[in-house]
């Protein structure tokens, strides 16, 4: 099998449950998902031949878009499944059910953007401090360092914004 | 001068502590005992206990959570003690300064359970096994003085 005839395959077998195909390059093919499919879609792609590489969060304010990302080693392509969760309920059905390799990476997503993984084995927390407050997340994009953090400075009610800017007009 | 502060001058012994470094600097103290600086021949060696130990050696910037652990590893060290900031970011944080997950400096974490611990300081990313050589000898001449002074 070659790269096309794999990104075919997927396309017909997967049908509707994906929402769209992007082929960047050769290399490197886009699968944007919705999270009702998102376990299928993961399954399908682990039982042809993909190896979860790792997995990537990253908060687009309205959903925590999760990243799956699969390597057809013999092929040399790597294929990545998008999902969202949406907010406020920012919730997925867990991977790590159908493959262990995805427990790990799915705790850390869920510690640092706070999205919730469904049915996830050993839902605890895996990075953060014992001490770090619940519901607070260091990598959402309304994250607020000053007021979580003593940095010693002043807590500012723009997030710092005017400080950056006067840096920055400063040159 | 008092046999406790007589007992630290010669041959300390040192506990590793490692609060959140990258690795780069334990390297670097990893050199120091191998056979080309091999200061096992001052009698300087590398314990398994705070409760041995001489001189805490600290690389890293303290994290949330490393922060009570250091702490307490500080509480169980035999005093008097020397602290050895080892590196950039056991100095002043270096590049983690600010981040979320760290509790601040070594120095600082460990003078909220002892404002008179005895701190040296060895800048550089990594510093070179020369520099810790000479950061300990200067920190052990420092500490005989003060502790002989009163």
């Amino acid at each position: 099998m070659n790269r096309d005839q794999l990104v075919k395959q997927i396309d017909n077998d997967l049908g509707s449950k994906v929402a769209d195909v992007f082929r960047r390059n050769a290399k490197r093919v886009y699968l944007t998902v919705e999270p009702e499919n998102s376990l299928a879609v993961n399954r399908y792609l682990f039982e042809h031949g993909g190896r979860l590489a790792t997995a990537t969060g990253v908060d687009c304010r309205d959903w925590i878009e999760v990243c799956y990302h699969y390597c057809f080693d013999p092929l040399n392509v790597v294929v990545t499944v998008k999902t969202r969760a949406y907010k406020p309920a920012c919730e997925l059905d867990s991977v790590a059910t159908v493959f262990p390799g995805a427990n790990f990476i799915e705790r850390e997503i869920q510690d640092l953007l706070g999205a919730k993984f469904l049915n996830h084995p050993d839902p605890r927390r895996l990075i953060l401090a014992d001490d770090w407050p619940e519901g607070v997340y260091p990598l959402r994009k309304d994250y607020h360092h000053e007021a979580h953090v003593n940095t010693g400075r002043a807590v500012s009610p723009d997030h710092g914004r005017a400080r950056v800017l006067s840096a920055l007009r400063r040159g | 001068m008092n046999w406790k502060v007589w007992g630290l001058s010669k041959s300390p012994w040192v506990y590793h502590v490692n609060t959140g470094a990258c690795n780069n600097c334990d390297i670097e103290i990893l050199d120091c005992l191998t056979p080309r600086f091999d200061i096992e021949r001052f009698g300087m060696l590398l314990v398994p206990s705070p409760r041995h130990a001489d001189a805490l050696l600290v690389t890293g910037g303290v994290t949330r959570q490393a922060r009570p652990r250091l702490q307490e590893v500080y509480r169980q060290t035999a005093k008097p003690c020397i602290v050895l900031c080892v590196g950039a970011c056991a100095c002043s944080m270096g590049i983690f300064a600010d981040c979320y997950h760290m509790a601040g400096p070594p120095d600082k974490v460990i003078r909220e359970v002892d404002p008179s611990a005895i701190i040296a300081y060895v800048p550089g990313c990594p510093p070179k096994p020369e520099a810790i050589i000479a950061g300990a000898v200067k920190g052990l001449q420092a500490a005989c003085k003060l502790l002989s002074q009163g």
